[in-house]
């Protein structure tokens, strides 16, 4: 028994406790705002992708920030330098199609199979994927910068906070996103 | 060699490859072989921009369809879905903890195949045993948090939390949780063997789809179960 409840097995039980405490957050939101969220046509089509996409594309941008501070080829600061203005304009780019890619499916599967004509679906991944990879990068960057000025590596750290981070930040942006259109 | 210079080294190591200077620099500088993998993939490019956006795109793409597929279902599903406040609250704190299940599983495992501690049947090696007992223990216990927690704020939004609904949502969370991971880790663990017997690093395949397919079964799993259990 000793055995099995080991430092494995409390680093996992603490991210897993962080992921729990963020995506109910995540999901006290999305209950609370059911009528202006979840009512919108080809919504629930939408939201899995948008929530993935964050720990995709953020979660990679730090792990690549990562190694390029390991190699000495990033700073740990904001400089004007070809890896790091290469990573987030690549993180940036992503982003948008990846958001239009969404909408996109979600509009024509929406349209195609329930007979609903909503286009403004793309519209909202669209502005909603790009706040919350803003969000969510402003906050990879520079975590990502502190935690390896601290002395740790921080991948350690990052994969299930941005994970559990952006499941909030894009729950927020589609809020926000629905409550301005 | 200095730590620079087994990374530089590093960088030139082909793609597919696991090369052993990985396993090398993670015990004896203490660095993750996430960090370590992503020196191999991407630091010896000099057009960062497009290496990242051409290297990413396909998974990215075939990652939002997957959860697409799933959130099909649930539109299909939305007039019920929303009336069971509890379910609609855990649905990013499953999605969430599975997915953090599926990306443990596959890295430690991945691992576990290049050090060749995986000869046979993968079931009979002890470190996978403990790992797939550790992620069972955690899940079932995080699930029934999430249970709990689910059905206090579902009361306070006016759902009926009587003993009937509570015990369904907890039975759902369970059967969920339980269910989902261990498919995902069937397919997980038969996918890397093959994998690596095509002479792949298995890191490049599992990692990036365990999330999306975990996804997927969630969803799937949990509408099916929400729609057993409460229609």
């Amino acid at each position: 028994m000793k055995l099995l409840f080991d430092k494995e097995f409390n680093e996992i039980l603490s991210g897993q406790t962080i992921a729990l405490i963020a995506g109910l957050i995540a999901g006290v939101f999305l209950a609370f705002q059911t009528d202006k969220i979840l009512l919108i046509p080809a919504m629930f089509i939408l939201i899995p992708g948008l929530l993935e996409m964050r720990g995709n594309i953020e979660g990679s941008l730090s792990s690549r920030l990562s190694s390029g501070l390991f190699l000495k080829l990033v700073k740990p600061k904001l400089e004007n330098t070809e890896i790091l203005k290469g990573n987030i304009i690549a993180s940036f780019v992503l982003s948008i199609i990846i958001s239009l890619v969404l909408g996109y499916v979600a509009f024509i599967v929406e349209y195609a199979a329930l007979g609903i004509f909503y286009p403004k679906i793309i519209v909202i991944a669209l502005i909603a994927g790009v706040i919350s990879n803003i969000i969510g990068m402003i906050f990879s960057v520079f975590l990502t910068f502190y935690l390896f000025k601290k002395g740790h590596d921080p991948n350690n750290i990052m994969g299930p906070s941005i994970t559990s981070l952006g499941d909030v930040i894009s729950i927020l942006s589609i809020m926000l996103v629905v409550v301005f259109i | 060699m200095s730590l620079n210079h087994k990374l530089k080294k590093l960088m030139k190591v082909k793609k597919s490859e696991l090369h052993p200077l990985i396993k090398h620099v993670h015990k004896k500088h203490n660095i993750s072989k996430r960090t370590l993998f992503y020196v191999k993939e991407y630091c010896s490019n000099k057009n960062v921009t497009s290496v990242i956006i051409r290297e990413s795109i396909k998974v990215l793409i075939l990652a939002s369809i997957i959860s697409a597929i799933g959130g099909f279902r649930l539109e299909s599903l939305k007039d019920k879905f929303i009336l069971i406040l509890p379910i609609l609250i855990l649905f990013p704190v499953l999605n969430g903890m599975i997915g953090n299940y599926s990306i443990i599983f596959s890295s430690r495992y991945s691992t576990m195949i290049h050090e060749g501690k995986i000869a046979g049947n993968p079931f009979k090696c002890k470190e996978l045993r403990k790992l797939l007992y550790h992620l069972i223990i955690i899940g079932v216990f995080t699930a029934f948090l999430a249970g709990i927690f689910s059905l206090v704020f579902a009361g306070l939004k006016g759902f009926d939390t009587s003993i009937d609904s509570t015990y369904k949502v907890i039975l759902i969370t369970l059967i969920d949780v339980i269910l989902v991971s261990t498919v995902l880790f069937l397919i997980l663990t038969y996918a890397g063997e093959y994998i690596y017997k095509k002479r792949e690093d298995p890191n490049n395949f599992l990692i990036p789809i365990s999330t999306s397919i975990a996804d997927l079964l969630n969803i799937l799993i949990l509408a099916a179960l929400a729609n057993l259990f409460f229609f």
